[in-house]
């Protein structure tokens, strides 16, 4: 997690001197990292890209800003990852009595699944595979109600235990799903 | 102890990944091949009958009403294609796929009867009903129940832990085994997830713990991608392997899961097929547990929190009658982090929907709190309501020696599985000698055996009286203690406080009473753990006692009170506020309420702070978390403050507001903190949650004539939702209406029609201000 990233997400100056807030954010961080178990998986599928189109097998995902973004690739990584409902847990905890730790668990959470996902990157990188930036569901013009294909695609409720509702929220909350182009060289 | 039974019986292995080796497409749902290919299943169930399998699983796993809607079609399908393989069969059943309130959005009952619907339509054609690959210990309970209250066949439940032994929703496994023996399930045990290799450990664990038999359907190891595939590594010769050293734990049924194939189980039973199959019988325990934690009475003492009772407090009468269950979490909270084990959850009041009222309590207190709760109420539909909806195994508050409360409660607590406070009073009430009290509870322990419930399920209450008014009356409760303790051999609880009814300075006495019972060997006492004393005595007894390792709670414990104690206030209230920091403003304001009006320091100190940081915000001087920790202070300073005050001031109460999530929303935490800014500035807020259908917001509208309404919404896929709230609302009241949220701006919230917009939770209240014009 990253100290500035948090204050980002926050709205607060980076440069922030108030030691009090400081405390607070570094807290949140080690409650996390000591209490929150992250979870995450992926599968590699074959793909066929057109102008407005992502093909898989047996998805087919319609957004033109996805396919420009995985243009040229003839497979994408589907991946999953969530910090579990014990980042639900804590939010829910804090929202009762302590309202400025909710808000920056909240942001603190945000940025622990960042770097979840960020590890699932890593983990492709070391096998040798070039990947294009991280797409997700309600980015633009890729429908968020296609959360339905990336869950059916990698089996992620069975798996590591996030689930949908009917509108499309993932709960745990702090949740991500992604497609993710790899480039055909390696 | 272990009792030998015939053969180790051995059921198939993988399904799904059979059938995607046969053409299956991921995303493509297997529960529909029975219907549109059933000789693909049918081929399965043979070749694992073939193998040597005695039990086929149904082709059943997701078949449930929530993804299909001709459940009964798929199932009897299934069952028929399962039964055609000549074995015993099991109705396989595995997760809705949803997950359940408080933290997710199916209810309790809606998963009961999802999970009724799927075991109705086999008809009771199978031999077993098999629960398998579940993650969450509430959503268990609730098909365990559908399966008892719908079907005569055994329930087997298997459960998929991750590398660390815990479900998804951070169930360990002793707090799995308290309860599911305690919904009295006929075997336990665990699938998927792990491969043979990693469950050994956790089986050694569970057959520890365990009495039931048990029940290891791994993976074929763990899932590895390869070329874009998942694949399972751990060839047939290898599992099998691994799967006799299981077996040699102490197993009763063993099978395969994903990965696992015909050649898998064959090779298994070779291996496996002349180990005997054995169940354990470990030392009874009394033990209850939460959805992670699990707490026994035992040698080593235990507090239950008393504070969760409405009896002599006016703040806490007053939260129920304005449903305010967020006071009931803030008490238990309180009450986790000054050191209690186990929360009493007392809320009856004559006034109260009591049941509905104790469902939403204890729903409430699960969301935040991993403590087990004790049940605490006369009310028998109160009792039933909670123990059905409670995610563990509770304490049960309580029983006494009256036949007709006997023939209440017990029913309840087999069914459920409870342990049971034991009341020694009966029809003639409360007998004055120990001797007395002695005979009532062995009564009520050959009344519970009669039920099937064994007294390390029951823990005795000697019950302590005042000892104001007879003076042999503490010898007499101390003496029982000791005598449940040694002639009855059952584990004990105390109401400590009873004792000093009537007397000054409660504590002292209370402290050392509870030490006498301590001493006398009680293995709970359910006291104030805000009380220091208290508390005191509790360390120190245990340090005393040898129960304290190094004396390191003591240390900790004791020595951290004494620090945060010398500490005095060095600066004043506006300041503490200003700055944001919490223990210091309420400090000032206990200081400041010995000799200054409330209504002063609201007006003189509170106000203007919260002023000051709300300008600073809107200029940018001042961020989020810093206006945030203001408020959290002014809101320990109000809490002192309120604690103060009379009930004529209390009751003026400021204008109304009400709040809510929209319906479909689940992100609530942008309307909880424009809730804590309004509740700062006097409104009186009324929270209705989040994922809030229209018709609730306008129902509490009307109900509550209140003028204006707070809406918040983060995913444009819910602006719709928040839309209609505001049509209705507009339709049918005068009512004003103020959204704010992630994806809303003020044109969308013009669109919308929303009578106001609020960028952040400090404009909501200027709009609150402005529109109730205060």
């Amino acid at each position: 997690m990253d100290k500035a990233e948090i204050l980002r997400y926050l709205r607060t100056s980076s440069k922030i001197e108030d030691e009090n807030v400081l405390r607070l954010v570094e807290s949140c961080m080690d409650e996390i990292n000591s209490t929150v178990r992250p979870k995450s998986i992926y599968r590699i599928f074959d793909c066929k890209v057109t102008e407005s189109e992502v093909i898989l097998d047996s998805a087919v995902f319609k957004s033109k800003r996805l396919a420009e973004t995985v243009k040229g690739c003839n497979r994408v990584c589907i991946m999953g990852a969530t910090l579990g409902i014990q980042g639900d847990r804590l939010l829910n905890l804090y929202a009762e009595t302590e309202i400025a730790r909710a808000a920056v668990m909240q942001s603190a959470l945000a940025s622990k699944i960042e770097e979840v996902c960020d590890s699932v990157e890593d983990d492709l990188r070391s096998q040798g595979l070039v990947l294009r930036q991280r797409y997700s569901p309600g980015y633009f013009d890729l429908d968020i109600s296609q959360q339905r294909d990336i869950f059916s695609l990698i089996d992620i409720t069975k798996r590591i235990g996030v689930t949908l509702t009917d509108t499309f929220q993932m709960i745990p909350t702090k949740s991500v799903t992604a497609i993710i182009g790899i480039d055909n060289f390696e | 102890m272990v009792i030998t039974m015939e053969k180790i019986k051995f059921f198939d292995g993988g399904m799904g990944t059979m059938l995607q080796a046969d053409g299956l497409k991921p995303g493509e749902l297997p529960e529909l091949l029975n219907l549109t290919a059933p000789e693909k299943v049918a081929k399965v169930h043979k070749a694992y009958a073939e193998a040597g399998s005695d039990i086929i699983s149904t082709n059943t796993f997701g078949a449930n009403s929530l993804k299909f809607d001709n459940v009964e079609e798929i199932v009897s399908s299934a069952v028929s294609l399962a039964k055609s393989a000549g074995k015993m069969v099991a109705l396989d059943i595995g997760p809705t796929g949803k997950l359940l309130k408080p933290l997710g959005e199916l209810s309790f009952e809606d998963a009961y009867e999802v999970f009724k619907k799927t075991i109705v339509a086999a008809e009771d054609k199978t031999d077993i009903i098999l629960l398998e690959t579940m993650t969450d210990l509430l959503e268990i309970k609730a098909a365990v129940l559908a399966a008892k209250e719908n079907s005569k066949l055994p329930v087997f439940v298997s459960m998929m832990f991750d590398d660390t032994g815990r479900l998804l929703t951070g169930t360990d496994i002793r707090s799995a085994v308290v309860t599911l023996e305690g919904l009295g399930v006929d075997a336990i045990g665990m699938n998927c997830g792990l491969g043979p290799e990693q469950m050994y450990e956790f089986v050694r664990e569970l057959r520890s713990y365990t009495k039931l038999p048990i029940l290891v359907n791994p993976n074929a190891g763990l899932p590895e991608s390869v070329n874009g595939n998942t694949v399972f590594n751990v060839d047939a010769q290898e599992f099998a392997e691994c799967m006799e050293r299981i077996a040699k734990l102490g197993v009763s049924y063993l099978g395969g899961c994903c990965g696992t194939t015909p050649e898998h189980i064959r090779k298994m039973i070779e291996a496996c097929g002349k180990i005997p199959s054995a169940i354990t019988q470990p030392e009874p325990t009394t033990a209850v547990c939460s959805y992670s934690k699990t707490v026994e009475l035992g040698t080593d003492r235990v507090i239950i929190g008393e504070r969760i009772n409405p009896t002599g407090k006016k703040l806490f009468k007053e939260a129920l009658r304005r449903h305010d269950i967020n006071y009931i979490v803030r008490e238990g909270v309180a009450q986790k982090e000054a050191g209690a084990h186990i929360l009493d959850v007392n809320i009856g009041l004559p006034e109260i929907d009591e049941p509905s009222m104790m469902k939403e309590s204890v729903l409430a207190l699960q969301s935040v709190i991993d403590l087990p709760l004790q049940i605490d109420t006369s009310d028998p539909i109160a009792m039933e309501t909670a123990l059905r909806c409670y995610n563990g195994k509770a304490m049960l508050n309580s029983v006494n020696g009256k036949d007709e409360v006997m023939k209440q409660v017990f029913p309840l607590a087999k069914k459920y599985g409870a342990v049971v406070v034991c009341l020694c009073l009966d029809e003639s009430g409360i007998p004055e000698t120990a001797d007395g009290r002695i005979e009532i509870a062995r009564k009520i322990i050959e009344t519970a055996k009669s039920y099937g419930i064994p007294k390390n399920e029951l823990v005795f209450d000697a019950l302590a009286m005042t000892v104001s008014t007879g003076a042999d009356n503490a010898n007499q409760t101390i003496d029982a203690v000791r005598r449940l303790n040694d002639e009855l051999g059952v584990k004990t609880v105390l109401g400590v406080s009873n004792i000093s009814f009537g007397l000054p300075n409660r504590d002292e006495i209370n402290s050392t009473f509870f030490a006498m019972a301590l001493q006398a060997g009680l293995s709970a006492g359910i006291i104030n753990p805000m009380s220091e004393k208290m508390m005191n005595i509790y360390y120190s007894f245990r340090a005393l006692k040898g129960l304290d390792d190094n004396c390191g709670d003591y240390i900790t414990k004791i020595s951290a009170k004494k620090q945060a104690e010398t500490e005095q206030p060095v600066t004043d209230l506006k300041t503490a506020i200003i700055k944001g920091i919490k223990n210091e403003a309420a400090k000032c304001a206990e200081k400041l309420i010995e000799n200054t009006d409330s209504l002063e320091i609201i007006n003189g100190y509170i106000i203007p702070a919260l002023d000051f940081v709300g300008d600073e915000f809107e200029a940018k001087r001042m961020f989020l978390p810093q206006l945030l920790m203001s408020a959290d202070s002014a809101k320990a300073a109000f809490d002192v403050i309120k604690a103060r005050m009379t009930s004529s001031d209390s009751s003026q109460s400021g204008k109304r507001v009400i709040l809510a999530t929209v319906h479909g929303d689940i992100h609530d935490i942008g309307k909880n903190i424009v809730k804590v800014l309004l509740e700062n500035y006097g409104f009186d807020v009324i929270d209705l949650g989040k994922d809030v259908p229209p018709e609730k917001v306008l129902e509490e509208t009307v109900n509550s004539n209140t003028e204006l309404v707070g809406l918040s919404a983060l995913m444009t896929t819910t602006v719709p939702a928040m839309e209609e709230t505001i049509k209705l609302i507009h339709e049918n009241t005068d009512a004003k209406v103020m959204v704010g949220g992630a994806v809303l701006t003020k044109s969308y919230a013009d669109m919308i029609n929303a009578d106001f917009y609020a960028k952040d939770a400090a404009e909501s209240v200027k709009i609150a201000k402005k529109c109730l014009k205060i």
